[in-house]
C-alpha cells in the first residue's frame, strides 16, 4: 500500500475534487485510491440519476403548462406626466376665472371679442319663454293671501307698537 | 500620443477573440430571436432550477415564463460573453429574487407545509435497464438527494444547483451572482457537506 492510499482525502479535499477545484495531489490520490474514488463516483452517479429524473419531471411539467404567449407591450402614459397634466389643468381652471374677474386678460385693450348683442327677435322669444315658465309655476289660482285680503295687513302679534 | 481611436484599440485585441465573441453573440441573438425555440430548448431546465430554488413548482412556472419573456424582450442586451444558458440562469435568479422579496410569496411560503412532492418526482426516474431492486434503491437516492437539496440555505442551494445541475464553472457562478470565488467555494463546501451527511455520509 502506498502512502497515497493509506491517508485518505479529508472531507474538504474530497469536496474540492467534487467541485472541480481539487489540487493535483488530491487528483493523483483519487486516481490511486479505490475508496476515495468510489466516494466521488458514487456521488456523481447519484447526482446524475437525480439530474435525469428532475429534468424528466420538469419536461413533463413544462409540456403540460402550454405555450408561452408573447403579447406586444402596451405603452402606458408615464404617471408623472399625467400628474403634471392634471395639475396644469386644475391651475388653469382656477386662474382663468380669477384672471377674468381681475381684468387681467386685457378686455380694455380691445383684444378680446365683445359679446354679441341679442337680436330683438331673440329677446322677444326669450320673454315668451319666461312667461310660459311663469305660467307653469304660477297657476291661475287665487292665492289665499289675496283671497282673504291678508296682503298688507300686518298680523296683530307683529304689529308695531307706537313708541 | 493621444488616446487610441476605438478601431485602433480593437485592432490591438487579438482579432480571432473579437471575431469569436461577435460570432457567438450573433448566433445567440439568432437563437434568442426565436421565442418558440427558446422555450423548447431552455424552459424545462429553467423550470427545474427555479423549482428547487423556490421550492414551489407553481410559482416556478410563472418565474420561468417571466424569465423567458424578459430574455426575449431584452435580447439586444445580451453581450455574448457567456452562454445563453448562463445568461438565462442569471435572469432567472433575478426574477426569483424579485418574487421572493414580495410579501405575497413570504405569506404562501409560511403557509405551505411541503414544497415538492418527492414521491411524484421519483416516478420520473428513467428505467435504464436495471432490476427492480436497483430501481427502488435509485428512487430512494433521488428522494434523499431531493430532500437534502431542499434543506439547504437559499445561497447554498443556488450555488449547488448552478454547479451540479447547470454545470457552471465556479468562476462563472461567481460572475453571475456577483460573489467572490472564495465565497462561492465556501457555499459549495457547506452545501456538499450538508448533502453528503444527509445521504448517510456514504458519499
Amino acid at each position: 500500500m502506498t502512502p497515497e492510499t493509506t491517508n485518505h482525502l479529508s472531507d474538504e479535499a474530497l469536496n474540492d475534487v467534487l467541485i472541480g477545484m481539487g489540487s493535483s495531489a488530491s487528483e493523483s490520490h483519487i486516481a490511486a485510491c479505490p475508496l476515495c474514488r468510489g466516494k466521488v463516483e458514487e456521488f456523481q452517479s447519484d447526482l446524475g440519476a437525480w439530474n435525469r429524473t428532475t429534468l424528466k419531471w420538469s419536461e413533463a411539467r413544462a409540456e403540460r403548462a402550454g405555450r408561452i404567449e408573447v403579447r406586444p407591450a402596451r405603452r402606458r402614459p408615464p404617471l408623472a406626466a399625467l400628474g403634471w397634466a392634471l395639475a396644469a389643468a386644475a391651475l388653469l381652471a382656477i386662474a382663468i376665472p380669477v384672471g377674468r374677474e381681475a381684468g387681467m386678460f386685457g378686455t380694455n385693450h380691445g383684444t378680446t371679442v365683445a359679446p354679441q348683442e341679442d337680436s330683438e327677435a331673440q329677446i322677444a322669444q326669450d320673454n315668451e319663454l319666461l312667461k310660459a315658465v311663469n305660467a307653469a309655476i304660477n297657476p291661475d289660482e287665487i292665492s289665499p293671501l289675496k283671497e282673504y285680503d291678508l296682503f298688507g295687513r300686518p298680523h296683530p302679534r307683529h304689529r308695531h307698537r307706537p313708541q | 500620443m493621444g488616446a487610441y481611436a476605438s478601431s485602433e484599440f480593437i485592432d490591438m485585441v487579438p482579432r480571432s477573440r473579437v471575431e469569436w465573441r461577435c460570432a457567438r453573440r450573433a448566433r445567440a441573438i439568432g437563437e434568442l430571436d426565436d421565442i418558440d425555440g427558446l422555450v423548447k430548448n431552455y424552459r424545462a431546465r429553467i423550470l427545474r432550477f427555479v423549482t428547487y430554488s423556490t421550492g414551489d413548482p407553481d410559482l416556478a412556472e410563472t418565474i420561468t415564463q417571466d424569465t423567458l419573456l424578459k430574455a426575449w424582450m431584452g435580447r439586444e442586451n445580451f453581450r455574448g460573453d457567456c452562454s445563453v444558458k448562463t445568461w438565462l440562469t442569471g435572469i432567472a435568479i433575478n426574477v426569483t429574487r424579485d418574487h421572493m422579496r414580495s410579501a405575497k410569496f413570504k405569506f404562501w411560503r409560511q403557509t405551505r407545509s411541503t414544497a415538492l412532492d418527492v414521491q411524484d418526482l421519483a416516478a420520473f426516474l428513467p428505467a435504464e435497464g436495471s432490476g427492480p431492486e436497483r430501481q427502488m434503491l435509485a428512487r430512494e437516492k433521488v428522494r434523499e438527494l431531493s430532500q437534502a437539496v431542499e434543506a439547504l440555505s437559499p445561497n447554498q442551494r443556488t450555488v449547488f444547483l448552478m454547479k451540479f445541475v447547470e454545470e457552471m464553472p465556479v468562476a462563472e457562478i461567481s460572475q453571475v451572482l456577483g460573489m467572490p470565488v472564495n465565497t462561492v467555494r465556501t457555499h459549495l463546501h457547506r452545501a456538499l457537506s450538508s448533502v453528503r451527511s444527509r445521504m448517510g455520509a456514504s458519499v
